[in-house]
């Protein structure tokens, strides 16, 4: 079963479970969790009942509109039958009668006026406002979660992670009644058509973020954003923070109120940003591999110039038609004890790079899952690749080193998402976090073509590189990386065909060697 | 005619590593020339005048005293004194620098006997 990734708070085990889905960016983003989940009695009406017709609202205007004519009438009719005295006091009655309809006539024109008034305002601050908002009717989604509720499905991700196309149908279910002039100032849309339809027309496959609204929705949330990729009819793209405050009745689902803030150009700088701190961090890496591999190469060409000056004086000694033998036997000596010296440098450099440099805590690899997935979002997305997170629940934290464990994901993930380039059908990378004896293990599957069983013996070797240009270093380091920490990387075919990369790290401290 | 012409065929040797030092005055007297031994190049320049070495091979990372720092010195007292340069850090960059400042050969640890025993040749016979 899988576990619902949303649940914040602290765990039993003390570990930190950071409630999910709102943030979206490897930035601080400007999507953030609502503090606080509330207690499962402050869950809103609408999901703890099934929908009923509301006969009490259909009935009471009927009713009334019915007595004012009919009283009258009856008691018209019942003077009349009864003679003159009685005719004299129904009349009475009927002129009361006929001014209480009267009246409420007034009082009905009065209050469509009032209405009338009431509907032109909120539509003068829906189209004047200063901010983008849509009208969207939810009403399929409230009926879709009620009924999960209902039925006892608590794990709304969990639940839609496994029915992926259901999710789909559903997101084509939710429909943008309207937009304001805003909306068509801000993004240059020639009309409204441009966004009212479907909600599914805007959100690409990759979308990851309609899910937790779905969760929220789920959780009772009073209110919920997220950061979404939009892309129009019109090909158009953006980057844009939705914001609701979320139904509390279930008449509301109709008419959900949604603000949007264009944060395109917010989410540019961040690429950019990120960019050139990735160029910054590759040259700096490629500047330190520089001045340590040449530091090796003084080290060990050291040793490897006294073995070759000795053997070759020995030789041209033993070559003589007198040879030094005591010269030949000092000069071998050396030759071994500098080969010695030289074997000494390959193993401090080793251990340079093993696990002494570790920086060891708990790790949760469901978190660092979720992180790595931020960290490689802008690769997924360039690829069309859609991520789906399971994970079984109550997971024991591992002993491990969270940036490398995070970085080895992160490889992982844009490997997975390079894979699918080429494919012409779904393109989704299913993380599944599971318990085993002893260890956790992370799979990271795609929907790729694999790895053909050939090359799979040579896929961690390095300098072995299936990319145009790659260096062939990524998964060499990555199970070098997992080795250090007592744990294993492999791989094998997923189940859909593609390749499944799993990445088992212990949950005890293995002592560094 | 020798190049000195004060102790013939004599090469002083010039590197910190006393490994280095010992297997290269192994290789150069196996290769018929009288070595001379020095740890850094203060006590080459030190020595000059009681002894007259007719090359000088020289590692070029060396603390103190570089193997360049050396050449510059004996450009400047022994103009004719052929240096031959040898490293164990080996990039373009120094092979440029040993040959602009008027380096007889550059050589890369490690390296075949042959290739010095060349050196040593061109820098006796060559006048």
């Amino acid at each position: 079963m899988s576990q619902g990734l949303g649940q914040g708070g602290l765990g039993q085990d003390g570990f930190r479970r950071e409630s999910l889905g709102q943030v979206f960016s490897r930035w601080p983003s400007l999507a953030s969790a609502n503090d606080g989940s509330p207690a499962a009695d402050a869950l809103p009406a609408w999901m703890l009942s099934a929908p009923r017709r509301r006969w009490p609202d259909l009935v009471e205007d009927g009713t009334k509109a019915v007595l004012a004519v009919l009283v009258p009438v009856l008691l018209v009719g019942w003077g009349l039958a009864a003679g003159p005295p009685a005719s004299v006091a129904m009349a009475g009655l009927l002129v009361a009668g006929v001014l209480v309809a009267l009246l409420g006539t007034l009082h009905v024109a009065r209050l469509r006026r009032a209405l009338r008034a009431s509907e032109a305002q909120f539509s003068a601050i829906f189209e004047r406002a200063g901010i983008s908002m849509w009208r969207e009717d939810w009403s399929a989604v409230g009926e879709t979660i009620a009924a999960l509720r209902l039925a006892g499905v608590t794990d709304i991700e969990g639940y839609f992670a496994a029915r992926p196309s259901e999710l789909r149908e559903l997101c084509g279910r939710v429909l943008i009644k309207d937009v304001n002039a805003f909306t068509l100032e801000e993004t240059g849309a020639p009309d409204k058509a441009a966004f009212v339809g479907p909600l599914d027309r805007l959100l690409p496959e990759t979308d990851q973020t309609f899910v937790q609204w779905l969760v929220a929705l789920g959780r009772g949330d009073r209110f919920f954003r997220s950061e979404a990729h939009i892309v129009r009819a019109d090909g158009q793209q953006s980057d844009v923070l939705f914001t609701a405050m979320l139904p509390r009745e279930r008449a509301e689902f109709c008419d959900l109120l949604i603000t949007s803030l264009d944060i395109t150009a917010y989410k540019q700088a961040q690429a950019r940003l990120a960019a050139a701190e990735g160029d910054l961090a590759r040259a700096a890496r490629s500047i330190t591999v520089g001045a340590v591999s040449a530091s090796i190469a003084h080290e060990v060409n050291t040793p490897l110039a006294a073995i070759a000056a000795n053997a070759q004086a020995s030789l041209r000694w033993l070559k003589r038609p007198d040879p030094d033998l005591a010269e030949v036997t000092a000069a071998l000596e050396d030759v071994v004890s500098e080969a010695r010296r030289a074997r000494d440098v390959v193993a401090r450099t080793r251990s340079l790079f093993g696990t002494a440099s570790l920086a060891l805590a708990p790790v949760d690899l469901v978190e660092a899952a979720r992180e790595a997935t931020l960290l490689a979002e802008r690769d997924l997305r360039a690829n069309g690749a859609t991520v789906l997170i399971t994970a079984d629940p109550d997971l024991p934290p591992v002993t491990g080193d969270l940036v490398q464990i995070e970085q080895v994901l992160v490889n992982l993930l844009v490997n997975a998402a390079q894979a699918m380039a080429g494919s012409s059908g779904r393109r989704d990378v299913a993380i599944t976090v599971r318990g085993d004896p002893g260890a956790v293990r992370v799979t990271v599957s795609d929907t790729g073509p694999g790895v053909p069983p050939e090359q799979r013996a040579r896929i961690f070797e390095p300098f072995h590189s299936t990319k145009p240009g790659g260096m062939g270093m990524g998964l060499a380091i990555c199970r070098s990386c997992i080795d250090a920490h007592g744990g294993d990387l492999w791989l094998d075919d997923a189940p859909g065909g593609g390749a499944a990369f799993h990445v088992r790290v212990p949950t005890a401290c293995r002592s560094p060697a | 005619m020798p190049v000195s012409g004060l102790t013939p065929r004599s090469v002083a040797i010039v590197d910190d590593d006393p490994a280095i030092r010992l297997a290269l005055t192994r290789l150069v007297g196996s290769l018929g020339y009288a070595p001379m031994p020095f740890e850094t190049g203060g006590h080459l320049l030190a020595a000059l005048g009681a002894v007259e070495p007719g090359c000088v091979v020289t590692d070029l990372q060396m603390p103190g005293l570089s193997g360049l720092d050396l050449l510059r010195q004996l450009r400047l007292r022994r103009p004719r004194l052929r240096v031959i340069l040898v490293t164990a850090y080996p990039s373009d960059a120094n092979r440029r620098r040993a040959l602009a400042c008027g380096a007889f050969a550059y050589l890369a640890k490690p390296f075949e006997a042959e290739e010095l025993e060349r050196c040593l040749a061109r820098a006796f016979d060559t006048p």
